[in-house]
């Protein structure tokens, strides 16, 4: 295992710029995910860090190896020891389980016991049971095949794994527990992992990094939490959850808005787009602190809901809070802004 | 060798410019040719909708309706597959020299090639999204209604596709329409070429019958346009409810049983009747062993080659798409529309012209299989490379697994089955070729098809009947493989001729 550097990475397609002067490090034995909407060039960013492309300008490292570069010849896939995980797995519909999983290691150990001691411990290690060995690709659901798809690529001990997106043809129940089962195995193998998608859930639930791409440059990257509570623009605010963007005048480490004073992450002046999380929002059903408003609409999700309140000067605000206890459409409601708030340069100004 | 597959076009093109507009003109502007396309267009037109009101009729009474012995039944109706016009055209007018002209020739051809829109036709109706007609008839429409304003344009495709094959099969038609003494162009360029050897006059025939060649299949594509029928809901198909016959269960019966009495029922006797007189007087082993070595060994070696040349073609069109790949692939499908007469022709023309040592070798013979036979290898070889994603390469490389090895391991295993059934396929189309194998074959070795020619047409219906029989039993494998509904053959895409 080692780490991974990207450094000013470009590709075009025809005019296309598909990935433009990345700059990304993944550090030994951790977990990044690359998140951003499709088109953003994260596959391709993959597929040059596998080898499947060669990349314009830049380099690409693992450790102290440049696989490719400025004056580097481009190491070719099959010699840089990636293991790659593609969408639905893509197993060899012609072998079992097992020879899958053994498909990268030596033809000796592929033929001895050897061989089938690591596809033993690679089935433990993605919670399938042991005798899933002799069964064929059809013959598995498909987080089944996810996870043989993982022991495959482990299996050789590569230095980095890349994940395109693996969990997106999976329903919703298998997708949790099947993410979860890959982060186990990648931590007790001590991979580091890179792990494309548009599922800002996934991304944030999975990584020890999150970094988020949007037409081929990536605008951001930092552990989870603070790309959610603190992202870099309103953009990456809105995609990597829902938020509330009011114009607001700051002093200091305060500022003004339609929900009454806030605090801020960092002091500024004058002019600013303030970022509220919905789960900031209090509703406060009983008493009249906080600034007045009429809920709208509410969808009820069981663990909590989203309340949409218009104020009294007609901005409309949404809110989270806890399923227990909530309000109807038409309620008077009070709201007040819990924790700190992220404020911005509005758009357009210096 | 797409470039190959296009010589015949090339030469017909070539002569045309040559010869120039006047001297063409003379050679096309005559009676004789507008009686040729007469003939040739009626036969077409009449079959093709003869073949698109019976296939289509015959697939729903099958399909979607409670007729007992479904299974049976679709078995039947495509076992006509199995025996080759020319043998089906010999079986009714050795059995009643009333069947000829256009009547007969109507009567052979529509029976013979009915199935090529019936197979498609049955396969669109499994295919069918079910929840289609459902919301038809939440919405208030019959069932009668939902068939014609859902179900009859969903199969549009099928129905253009087998009527596409219908028509392009009738234009290179010659063993049955000889027989049956019913004119077209294909067997007019064959009795100039045979009596004459005027080249001039065959190949100004070949020029018109490549242009109507031409023509279906552009109103083909025009016709189906770009409107794409595949089904658009996901979840597992459900096979739609049966309507119940009712009292239209005996009609409908004895209408089943008509067409199969006619198109299996009347060359099944005529065979057995003509084995049983012939082979009282003479049973020629030797002969007949000599021919079907021949008959092996030629469509084995024209296997092989027209298979190993697909392979190249579908790897650029599946993994290199772009717009060369796409026009060498469809390149090969205007070759098959061109008709063996016209290949052999061709063949024949240049190699005397450009290589004579070629000429009546078993080589040519085979190139001009190739030529003939190609997309049957490309469409069944295609369909397997389909199964092979260039993800499955990608992912051996990451593995450590160098290109050599990934076709070793990974690609070669995966296409290998239809690398098979395509050689198999064409195979089985080389063994019952008639046309080409006139034209081409070298002095002396005679095939099945060319021995079972010279007999019938010498009017020796008895010496003619074990060649027959044996085309028969080669022809049925290849039925069997088309009878699979997941058969490549059977999709929307191009069927080949």
């Amino acid at each position: 295992m080692s780490s991974l550097t990207i450094t000013g990475v470009t590709k075009s397609f025809g005019t296309t710029r598909a990935v433009d002067d990345v700059t990304l490090h993944v550090p030994h034995g951790s977990f990044t995910t690359v998140l951003g909407p499709s088109g953003c060039g994260k596959t391709t960013l993959l597929r040059l860090i596998a080898g499947f492309l060669v990349p314009e300008s830049g380099s690409i490292a693992f450790g102290d190896t440049v696989v490719a570069g400025d004056g580097v010849r481009s190491t070719p896939p099959q010699a840089r020891r990636v293991g790659y995980v593609p969408q639905e797995g893509a197993l060899f519909p012609h072998l079992d389980v097992a020879a899958n999983i053994a498909f990268g290691l030596p033809k000796e150990s592929r033929a001895t016991t050897g061989g089938r001691d690591r596809v033993a411990e690679m089935l433990d290690l993605v919670e399938l049971p042991a005798d899933f060995r002799h069964r064929r690709p059809d013959e598995l659901s498909g987080g089944q095949q996810q996870r043989v798809a993982l022991a495959r690529s482990l299996a050789p001990q590569p230095a980095v794994v890349l994940l395109d997106e693996p969990f997106s043809s999976l329903d919703a129940s298998l997708r949790g527990s099947t993410s979860r089962a890959v982060r186990r195995a990648l931590e007790a193998t001590n991979t580091t992992a890179l792990l494309v998608t548009h599922d800002q859930n996934e991304a944030l639930s999975l990584a020890d990094q999150v970094a988020v791409m949007r037409a081929g440059r990536l605008v951001q990257s930092a552990p989870p939490s603070e790309v959610y509570l603190s992202p870099s623009d309103p953009q990456v605010a809105e995609f990597v959850g829902r938020a509330v963007v009011l114009p607001g005048t700051a002093e200091d480490a305060h500022a003004t808005c339609a929900l009454g004073q806030v605090v801020l992450t960092e002091p500024a002046s004058g002019p600013v787009s303030l970022m509220i999380r919905p789960e900031q929002v209090y509703v406060d059903l009983t008493h009249d602190a906080g600034v007045r408003g009429e809920v709208e609409e509410v969808s009820y999700y069981g663990h909590d809901c989203a309340v949409q309140v218009r104020l009294a000067d007609g901005t409309p605000v949404l809110a989270r809070m806890a399923g227990v206890l909530h309000p109807v459409p038409g309620d008077t409601v009070h709201l007040r802004v819990t924790g700190l708030v992220r404020a911005y340069r509005p758009a357009g100004s210096p | 060798m797409a470039l190959l597959a296009l010589v015949p076009l090339g030469y017909v093109a070539t002569y045309v410019l040559i010869i120039g507009p006047g001297d063409l003109w003379d050679l096309v502007a005559r009676p004789r040719i507008a009686e040729l396309l007469r003939n040739t267009v009626t036969l077409a037109a009449a079959c093709m909708s003869a073949s698109v009101v019976l296939g289509v009729a015959l697939a729903v009474v099958v399909e979607r309706t409670d007729l007992p012995g479904r299974r049976l039944w679709h078995g039947l109706l495509v076992a006509p597959l199995a025996v080759p016009a020319f043998v089906n055209g010999y079986a009714w007018i050795s059995l009643d020299r009333s069947v000829h002209g256009f009547g007969g020739a109507f009567l052979v051809v529509t029976l013979s090639y009915y199935p090529l829109v019936y197979l498609p036709v049955v396969a669109m109706l499994r295919r069918l999204d079910p929840a289609l007609e459902e919301s038809a008839w939440s919405l208030g429409h019959s069932r009668a209604r939902t068939f014609r304003t859902v179900v009859l344009p969903q199969l549009r495709p099928a129905l253009l596709g087998g009527a596409l094959l219908v028509g392009l099969h009738l234009l290179a038609e010659f063993g049955a329409l000889s027989l049956l003494r019913f004119p077209t162009f294909t067997t007019a360029i064959y009795d100039q070429y045979g009596s004459t050897f005027n080249g001039a006059a065959a190949t100004a025939m070949a020029g018109v019958l490549v242009l109507l060649c031409l023509f279906l299949l552009l109103a083909e594509l025009r016709l189906r346009g770009d409107r794409r029928y595949a089904r658009v809901g996901r979840g597992a198909a459900r096979a739609s409810v049966p309507v119940e016959l009712g009292r239209w269960r005996a009609p409908a019966l004895a209408a089943l049983a008509a067409v199969v009495v006619l198109a299996i029922g009347v060359p099944a006797f005529s065979l057995l009747r003509w084995l049983a007189v012939g082979t009282s007087t003479e049973f020629p082993m030797a002969e007949l062993t000599r021919a079907l070595v021949a008959t092996i060994v030629l469509a084995l070696a024209g296997a092989v080659v027209t298979t190993l040349a697909a392979v190249p073609v579908v790897w650029l069109a599946v993994r290199h798409r772009g717009v060369a790949s796409t026009v060498i692939e469809r390149s090969t499908y205007v070759a098959n529309a061109l008709p063996g007469i016209v290949v052999g022709l061709a063949l024949v023309v240049a190699s005397l012209r450009l290589v004579p040592v070629v000429y009546q070798t078993a080589g040519l013979l085979v190139a001009a299989y190739a030529i003939l036979f190609l997309p049957r290898a490309v469409v069944t070889v295609r369909a397997g490379l389909e199964q092979a994603p260039a993800v499955l390469d990608d992912v051996s490389h990451s593995l450590g697994v160098g290109p050599l090895a990934t076709a070793r391991r990974v690609t070669l295993p995966l296409i290998a089955p239809s690398l098979g059934a395509g050689a198999a396929l064409v195979f089985l189309a080389i063994s019952t070729e008639l046309t080409a194998t006139l034209m081409l074959s070298p002095i002396g070795t005679r095939t099945l098809a060319t021995e079972f020619w010279s007999a019938s047409s010498e009017l020796r219906y008895g010496a003619a009947a074990p060649y027959a029989l044996l085309l028969v039993l080669v022809s049925i494998p290849a039925t069997l493989l088309l009878m699979r509904s997941d058969s490549p053959a059977t999709q929307t895409e191009r069927v080949p001729v």
